[in-house]
């Protein structure tokens, strides 16, 4: 468990205990859907440009808006921040931040 | 050490696990690493799958971007990033929350890892080579 102490000062009181063990799995379960994403980006976007898509472990679900797709992850209890979301852009525009 | 990793477009990510303690909310968000960011900061596609609250936030700042000025919130919190030695390295830090708005502003712009925490760290950034990794002490 990795829940407080240095060098987390005053914020470690307020913190739920992290577990690490399991606080990586899942790290790096959403890392490989982020991944999984990124290389199956082209393809859905070609299939559904303009929309937001989900990848997690179940697959992918795509909807009109971000809070539309959030809802289907909802519906099938997956844990929203394991999933992989992006918006389909057909026409992606250089960023500047 | 940290690793980082290059999208198909060049742009460098980091992934982590971030923690709200007052807000009691957690999860997983991809950062990119942005040497020019004043602030770490959390955009509001990111913070609706995370589930921040976002009426709860409370202290409000401006902060500029290529698009002008917006309004931010600042929130303590902690992200976590996975080293190579399979741990947990914590990094307390104050994050940059914006919230969504009707138009729909920022809920294409990715969420931001900035010089704050970057100015902890040294950073191995090699894209020829697809390296990023991270030092940290």
């Amino acid at each position: 468990m990795w829940g407080g102490g240095e060098p987390l000062g005053a914020m470690a009181a307020q913190m739920e205990p992290v577990d690490e063990v399991a606080t990586l799995r899942d790290l790096r379960v959403f890392e490989r859907h982020v991944d999984m994403m990124e290389s199956q980006k082209e393809e859905l976007v070609r299939k559904h440009p303009g929309k937001w898509a989900a990848l997690h472990g179940g697959g992918v679900v795509v909807a009109p808006s971000l809070t539309a797709v959030l809802e289907k992850i909802d519906e099938q209890r997956v844990p929203r921040s394991e999933a992989a979301v992006q918006f389909l852009d057909p026409a992606p525009l250089d960023m500047i931040l | 050490m940290l690793k980082g990793i290059f999208d198909a477009r060049g742009r460098p990510w980091i992934r982590g696990y971030v923690a709200f303690p007052r807000l009691a909310v957690k999860g997983f968000v991809n950062f990119l690493i942005d040497t020019g960011a004043d602030s770490t900061v959390i955009h509001p596609a990111d913070g609706l799958v995370i589930g921040i609250p976002f009426d709860d936030l409370d202290k409000p700042t401006m902060r500029s971007g290529i698009g002008g000025k917006q309004a931010y919130f600042e929130e303590d919190a902690v992200i976590f990033f996975a080293d190579d030695a399979s741990s947990l390295h914590p990094c307390p830090t104050v994050v940059s929350v914006a919230k969504p708005d009707v138009r729909g502003t920022l809920d294409n712009t990715p969420s931001l890892l900035g010089r704050p925490l970057l100015n902890s760290w040294r950073m191995l950034y090699d894209p020829r080579k697809g390296i990023i990794e991270i030092a940290y002490e």
